[in-house]
């Protein structure tokens, strides 16, 4: 037979529309008993993907069993930073004692390496696997103060591993 | 030159240095906490232990000289284990709080330690705890974390000759502190500079961060003549502490009190931060452009109503060489007017009208040449106090072995140090200068000063005379300096004491020096901010050179000084004042008159940092940046032009004095063609040529007159107001602005009266009583200080305090020649409250 022919019987009797119209209709039964293997569109933001184990997000500070932020104001992590993007602000308390009164994060400079969390002696940052940073408020130029660095820490559960925002 | 060496590499040296010094010189390093180059050596922390071939134990390399032929070995198995050994007995006590030091990232010890690696603990010793010492108000002293070096105890010997810090107990216990009875600290903060560790701290700087996240800047210190530099650290757009540096500028590395604590003012919250114009009776915030346009409409209203010598201008001794500069231009093009003088009319225009006197070579002593004199005479001047780290060049000179002669009325901290205090009687430096003149010049217009005169003058005897002669007499006079003050300034018939004393010291073939209270007073002079006299001082006869150049012309008549500006602006014939940087109403004496003098003018603008009283009467108050935020150039005591850049961004509405005064100008018409700063300096470089640092100015024979016999000196008798009060100085003040500053403030927030115990148990006044003292012109009124130091009969007040100024309380009769004021002492009563 002539390819000619092979092609005129393929388009009359249809075969390769109901060869999709098969693949189709599979998935759409499956999808209907089993569904949750068969989706490929997630509904993101109505349902949150977990990130990876070693994903390295958005930063948070820890407190201490007291409530106390767990932060001494060292300035290693100031230090270690390779993109500068870290400032720690401390001053003289009551009693001479060292106060943390800002940590200051800006995330347009960090390259989220997670240097700042392998050199605290405290424990006291943690790059999260939060990675939903957007936000409608551009004001400081993206700067992640420590309240909102703490609220992150918050919350619960604390550790990386663990975390599932 | 010798040849050494170190680590089988041959070095050469030049002989006499310890070998630490000559492996330093060879870039060789060798650890160390208790070596530093400009103090004696101690050899107690044993860092820097070395083997040298022939000696069988290691040596301390700090106290072994270097000799000939020697083989050091500084690294070894050896070395290194005895160095490690001895950083286990400083971690013995060493808290691990490195978190909370604010000597973390630059100590040395945490430096060491991380070298040498893991250092393992066999010794069992409690560790000190609470040992923070909070006595200083400026400086924090952690016992725990000393590693007993003494560098601060040396420092404060050998360097500032305060001997405020000791050593008691031993051992780990040893405990450095000010002890109760040993001398005062003098807040230099050069202990906090040396400390290898954190165990002296700067409180103003308590837990500012870390060194890594400060940018380092470099700048004059506003304060004093001595024109200092300044090692700033900043933050963020924020001063945050201020460093001597390593041996840097003329100040070595060296600061004073308000070198170091007195960078405060620049964050101050009183600062200005808008323009004020003056509306119905308030200063209201306005824009730039209206507080410019309004400034210029009101000053062509008067000028063409009244003339350019209606506006009278008062520049600033503390403002740039180029701001000054500018400021003489405006007032001389813009406005048309020689009416322009400044604070140093107080304080420095004598020294320079005598200066400028003599034509003769005279030469002018440098800090350097202060530091190698022999010896040194001081008259009416307490350098210690006003110019301090001149006074270091001076503790310096002694410790060389070198004599400082004073003669000065006053009790004084120069007086505590000199070899010899002569005490004057008040008001008798311009006759004891003019007796010198004639034992050593010979001149017949001096004949009326013999030395009888003078002694009987004076009150002072014979021994005193020839131990003030000797200095500038005999061979060794070519290593003597001669150093004036404001008693000498500030003193009737000044111009010519310092004229003939100058004479006097190039006979002899030594130099001088003048100590200067304001940081520019030399440069705003140099500047042409004087009514009779353009930049580099040239006479105004000389005015076409600059026309020339300025298109314009200058008017011909020589202006009129700040005092004789104040009495016509009360007679009603100067309508308006330009005031760059100056508080009259503080700063200068007799504020009553001051004040009417202020009130009567038509209109008043003031350029300043703060609402100064000053500020607070004119009409319109125009804000300008201060040392931090701006570039220019000042000229220090010495004459060394030295120039500065901004550390830190000012506030938006802030601006440097020199763009206030070209904006000003454009306004007014008649705009300045400098596009930058850099242009300014090149023409005022062009006109006045700087020769190696300093400017070339050269002297011009001027008869100034000289005082005839007869003469009474000093106070005269007076029944109603019995006592004499004196001015001296703080070495925590410096103008009203220092006022402001915290750390200053901190360090003494009070002026005090001192009186002699015999007096004061006169009138049963203990210490700490309120006092109000009583002269013809005002009253103040503070602590009683009970001082067995101060002459009987007189008291002692230190100027420059806010919460009392004895200004008000000086009359202000002006000096013939200088038409400066005297101010150096006033008749008063005292009452107790």
């Amino acid at each position: 037979m002539s390819g000619r022919l092979k092609r005129f019987i393929r388009t009359i009797t249809l075969i390769d529309l109901l060869k999709g119209l098969a693949l189709t209709g599979s998935v759409w039964v499956r999808s209907i008993i089993t569904p949750s293997q068969v989706l490929v569109t997630r509904p993101y933001p109505e349902v949150k993907r977990p990130a990876f184990p070693a994903f390295k997000g958005h930063h948070a500070l820890l407190r201490k069993e007291d409530g106390s932020i767990r932060c001494v104001g060292c300035g290693i992590c100031v230090g270690i930073c390779p993109a500068k993007a870290i400032s720690v602000y401390t001053e003289e308390g009551e009693h001479h004692e060292k106060v943390v009164s800002g940590y200051e994060i800006n995330a347009f400079r960090c390259i989220y390496c997670g240097f700042c969390q392998e050199a605290c002696p405290k424990d006291a940052i943690v790059l999260t696997r939060l990675y939903e940073m957007a936000d409608y408020d551009d004001r400081g130029l993206y700067t992640w103060k420590m309240d909102r660095l703490l609220k992150v820490g918050d919350k619960k559960p604390l550790f990386r591993d663990e975390v599932d925002f | 030159m010798i040849k050494i060496r170190i680590n089988d590499h041959e070095f050469e040296v030049e002989p006499g240095l310890t070998v630490i010094q000559a492996a330093d010189r060879c870039g060789i390093y060798i650890p160390r906490f208790c070596y530093l180059e400009k103090l004696s050596p101690l050899g107690g922390c044993r860092m820097c232990l070395i083997s040298i071939q022939g000696i069988p134990k290691l040596q301390t390399a700090c106290t072994t000289p270097a000799r000939e032929g020697m083989a050091i070995i500084t690294e070894s198995e050896e070395i290194h284990k005895a160095r490690k050994a001895m950083l286990e007995f400083q971690l013995i006590q060493h808290p691990l709080d490195c978190f909370y030091c604010d000597k973390a990232a630059e100590c040395d010890l945490q430096d060491l330690t991380y070298q040498f690696g893991e250092i393992k603990h066999r010794h069992d010793f409690p560790k000190r705890k609470g040992t923070i010492i909070y006595e200083n108000p400026l400086i924090q002293r952690t016992l725990e974390r000393c590693v007993h070096c003494e560098r601060c105890i040396r420092v404060c010997k050998e360097i500032q000759g305060a001997h405020a810090l000791s050593a008691t107990r031993r051992g780990r216990l040893t405990t450095i502190r000010e002890v109760p009875g040993g001398g005062e600290c003098e807040h230099c903060g050069h202990c906090i500079d040396v400390c290898p560790v954190g165990a002296n701290l700067d409180r103003l700087f308590t837990y500012g961060g870390r060194p890594f996240q400060m940018e380092k800047g470099k700048t004059i210190c506003p304060y004093c003549g001595c024109g200092c530099t300044l090692t700033m650290n900043t933050r963020e757009g924020m001063l945050m502490r201020v460093r001597g540096g390593k041996e840097e500028g003329v100040n070595r590395g060296s600061l004073c009190a308000r070198g170091r604590f007195g960078w405060g003012i620049v964050h101050h919250p009183g600062r200005l931060v808008r323009p004020l114009i003056k509306k119905q009776g308030k200063l209201l915030e306005v824009e730039w452009d209206e507080a410019l346009l309004f400034t210029a409409t009101r000053l062509q209203k008067i000028i063409k109503e009244k003339g350019g010598a209606a506006v009278g201008g008062l520049g600033s001794a503390r403002a740039s060489d180029e701001a000054n500069y500018l400021f003489q231009r405006f007032m001389r093009r813009v406005i048309g007017s020689n009416h322009i003088d400044s604070s140093a009319r107080l304080h420095y225009t004598a020294g320079l009208i005598g200066r400028l006197g003599v034509k003769a070579e005279v030469s002018e002593a440098t800090l350097e040449d202060v530091r190698n004199a022999s010896r040194i005479l001081i008259i009416g001047a307490d350098p210690v106090e006003t110019n301090p780290i001149l006074g270091l060049a001076i503790k310096k000179m002694l410790w060389k072995g070198g004599r400082a002669v004073l003669a000065d009325p006053r009790s004084t901290r120069t007086g505590r140090i000199a070899t010899r205090h002569i005490r004057i009687r008040p008001g008798t430096e311009v006759p004891l200068i003019l007796g010198l003149g004639l034992e050593i010049l010979k001149e017949p217009s001096l004949s009326g000063f013999t030395r009888e005169e003078v002694m009987k003058n004076c009150g002072i005897f014979a021994p005193d005379m020839d131990e003030i002669l000797s200095v500038l007499t005999g061979p060794a006079a070519q290593k003597s300096v001669v150093l004036m003050g404001r008693g000498v300034m500030q003193a009737p018939f000044g111009a010519t004491a310092v004229s003939v004393l100058l004479r006097a010291a190039a006979r002899a073939g030594a130099s001088y020096l003048f100590t200067m209270d304001r940081n520019n007073e030399r440069g705003s002079c140099e500047m042409g901010v004087l009514p009779d006299r353009l930049p580099g001082l040239a006479p105004l006869s000389d005015r076409g050179r600059f026309e020339k150049i300025w298109g314009d012309k200058i008017p011909a008549a020589p202006g009129l000084s700040a005092y004789d500006m104040l009495h016509a602006a009360k007679e009603g014939t100067l309508h308006a004042l330009y005031i760059m940087g100056e508080n009259p109403m503080v700063d200068f004496p007799d504020t009553k008159f001051v004040e009417d003098a202020l009130n009567s003018l038509e209109f008043l603008v003031v350029q300043d940092l703060f609402m100064t009283r000053t500020a607070s009467m004119a009409d319109v108050v125009l804000p300008t940046a201060s040392f931090a935020e701006k570039s220019g150039g000042f000229t220090n005591l010495e004459g060394r032009v030295q120039s500065f850049t901004p550390l830190i961004p000012s506030s938006v509405d802030v601006m440097p004095d020199s763009r206030i005064i070209v904006e000003l100008s454009r306004k007014m018409g008649k705009g300045f063609p400098f596009k930058s700063l850099t242009e300014v300096r090149e023409e005022i470089h062009s006109l006045v040529p700087v020769q190696g640092w300093k400017r070339k100015i050269s002297g011009e024979d001027m008869d100034l007159p000289c005082p005839g016999a007869g003469v009474h000196w000093g106070p005269a008798d007076d029944p109603e107001f019995p006592f004499l009060l004196l001015l001296t100085s703080s070495l925590y003040r410096n103008g009203s602005m220092s006022n402001l500053a915290p750390g200053l403030a901190m360090a003494q927030d009070k002026a005090g009266i001192s009186l002699n115990p015999l007096d004061a148990s006169e009138l049963g006044i203990t210490q700490g009583d309120k006092i109000i003292l009583t002269s013809r012109n005002g009253e103040v009124h503070d602590e009683a200080g009970i001082c067995d130091s101060v002459s009987k009969g007189t008291l002692q007040m230190p100027e420059g305090f806010a919460n009392a100024s004895p200004k008000g309380l000086l009359s202000h009769d002006l000096d013939p020649v200088t038409r400066a004021p005297m101010g150096r002492y006033v008749q008063v009563k005292i009452r107790k409250i």
